[in-house]
């Protein structure tokens, strides 16, 4: 199977900020994938084809499922906002959990979607978007989500999305480090810290992309990339069939959204 | 627990298979932490009944509510080996100080590859109760989602109901502490929005933590009320003893609930 994780920006171009609906199904459609997480998702945006997430599951003829998150400041008129799953298989049944502790920057949650595979099977897929200022956030998030996560232990599952978080295998070097922390500073943000996904790892999740991957590795931002933030986390029961991952990375897919997605392949 | 004048004692129970900690089926257990909590209502998960234990066949739950001088309600969902001989067909069970009628036992919405899940109903007939419908359900283990479709099939068919209170094993974490109302997972954030008030979450005392009975973790035992009648709701606890901690993997969760005026002509729920 090929899993993708994909931060839409909100149904908007990186630069322009013009509907990217019809580069997103492009982007997607090219790398095959049988199932997408997004990020950043409003449903029901309005387009004149019709909803912007049924219009991309439509062209790609794929199910979707929608998680809104918690909204932090309810307005009357606001769009619901939140994570959602593409798949080319059946989704059996789907339910959005909140992880926003009382502090936060924003609306997070986890969506949890159960796919039915072609082989009868059913398997979970969770969908995820961590705070994108407070790595303590993150981390309070963090262990919300895992109360939902441990129950799936030792079985197949993927854990995908914008975690926001920075891993420490991203910067062997002190060049790199030195690298980080000048682009931390030189943006106004804290010090980097490396605690979420050391936290995500230690709970036995594996880094796709450290596991297997290969090429260019930053996700964000998708025109001059810097950073890689977007992940697919599998467990130990899945980790053996990771057969690659990558980003993936063009001039369409740069201009399509301020990240650029991660593809991983996974066999068996 | 102490009564209050016009109360009742609702009790919710998953009493898994009837094995204690042990791996044993022992009434004794069992029927002692009943009394103890001088329960008047029972709701039971995971009940076995009959049950073909080695080369025996019992009928536990008859025995049970015989003992404690109990009427007793029955409604599998589907067939459990448990162990090598130990099946029979499994469900959720009502006992019962009061007599019950109408007792219903309805099929739960089911998602492919997940287990047959039900829901069981019945009215007490005479008594304080007299007019109050009591349900017992037991949600699906794995998921949220599936628990979600099943809690949507459950509240479509009681919802008319009233007055009525549901009660089992849901599965699903009620979160503890202070965040515990922005973090309400999914499936009590349904039951929130089709109006029922949580037990525990209105006039609980301690964790409420019911599983694992040895040192629980997690609050997934309720009981929960239409908004109307849930005034009632005196206290609610999650029991702990030496003999509830043998006796299941999971703690009873105890609720208090009075009404002063017959029930039946208590208005709309």
């Amino acid at each position: 199977m090929k899993v993708l994780t994909y931060n839409v920006h909100g149904w908007l171009t990186p630069d322009a900020g013009v509907a990217n609906v019809d580069r997103l199904a492009e982007v997607i459609a090219a790398t095959g994938a049988d199932l997408v997480g997004l990020n950043e998702v409003f449903h029901p945006w309005r387009t004149p084809a019709g909803p912007a997430l049924k219009v991309l599951a439509d062209s790609l003829g794929m199910a979707y499922a929608f998680g809104p998150t918690l909204p932090a400041e309810p307005a009357p008129d606001a769009v619901p906002y939140g994570n959602a799953l593409l798949s080319r298989w059946p989704i059996l049944a789907y339910a959005a959990h909140h992880l926003s502790p009382a502090v936060s920057y924003g609306r997070r949650g986890l969506l949890e979607t159960r796919i039915l595979l072609p082989t009868g099977q059913p398997f979970t897929v969770y969908v995820t978007h961590l705070d994108h200022r407070s790595e303590s956030i993150r981390l309070e998030q963090w262990a919300a989500a895992n109360t939902w996560l441990l129950r799936d232990r030792g079985r197949p599952h993927l854990l995908m999305g914008d975690f926001n978080a920075l891993a420490a295998v991203d910067y062997p070097t002190s060049e790199t480090a030195a690298r980080l922390r000048a682009f931390q500073s030189a943006q106004g943000w804290p010090t980097p810290s490396f605690d979420l996904v050391a936290q995500v790892l230690k709970t036995g999740y594996v880094d796709a992309f450290e596991r297997a991957g290969t090429g260019q590795k930053m996700t964000w931002p998708s025109l001059e990339p810097e950073r890689r933030i977007d992940y697919i986390f599998l467990p130990g029961v899945l980790a053996d069939g990771l057969v690659n991952c990558a980003c993936v990375d063009d001039p369409v897919v740069r201009g399509a959204s301020d990240h650029l997605p991660v593809l991983a392949e996974i066999s068996g | 627990m102490r009564r209050s004048e016009a109360s009742v004692h609702l009790m919710t129970y998953n009493i898994h298979r009837w094995a204690g900690r042990d791996q044993q089926i022992d009434l004794d257990r069992l029927a002692a932490v009943i009394q103890a909590a001088d329960a008047d209502i029972v709701g039971l998960n995971e009940v076995l009944h009959p049950v073909t234990v080695g080369q025996t066949n019992t009928a536990p739950l008859a025995e049970l509510a015989e003992r404690l001088g109990m009427h007793y309600a029955f409604g599998p969902s589907g067939w459990i080996d448990y162990g090598p001989s130990w099946h029979g067909p499994v469900g959720n069970a009502l006992l019962s100080r009061y007599p019950l009628t109408d007792v219903s036992n309805t099929w739960l919405p089911r998602l492919p590859s997940t287990k047959q899940r039900s829901l069981l109903g019945a009215t007490f007939t005479s008594g304080t109760l007299q007019g109050l419908t009591a349900f017992v359900t037991h949600l699906d283990h794995a998921f949220e989602g599936t628990r979600l479709h099943q809690m949507n099939g459950i509240i479509k068919h009681i919802a008319r109901r009233s007055p009525h209170f549901l009660m089992g094993d849901f599965n699903t974490p009620g979160f503890l502490g202070p965040n515990t109302h922005r973090l309400l997972p999914p499936v009590l954030r349904l039951m929130r929005r089709a109006g029922y008030e949580d037990a525990f979450h209105a006039v609980g005392h301690g964790h409420g933590k019911t599983f694992p009975s040895h040192t629980p973790l997690v609050r997934i035992d309720f009981l929960f009320m239409p908004y109307h009648w849930a005034r009632g709701f005196r206290s609610a606890r999650a029991l702990n003893s030496g003999v509830t901690q043998q006796a299941s993997d999971h703690r009873p969760l105890l609720v208090e609930w009075g009404w002063s005026e017959p029930i039946a002509a208590a208005g709309v729920a």
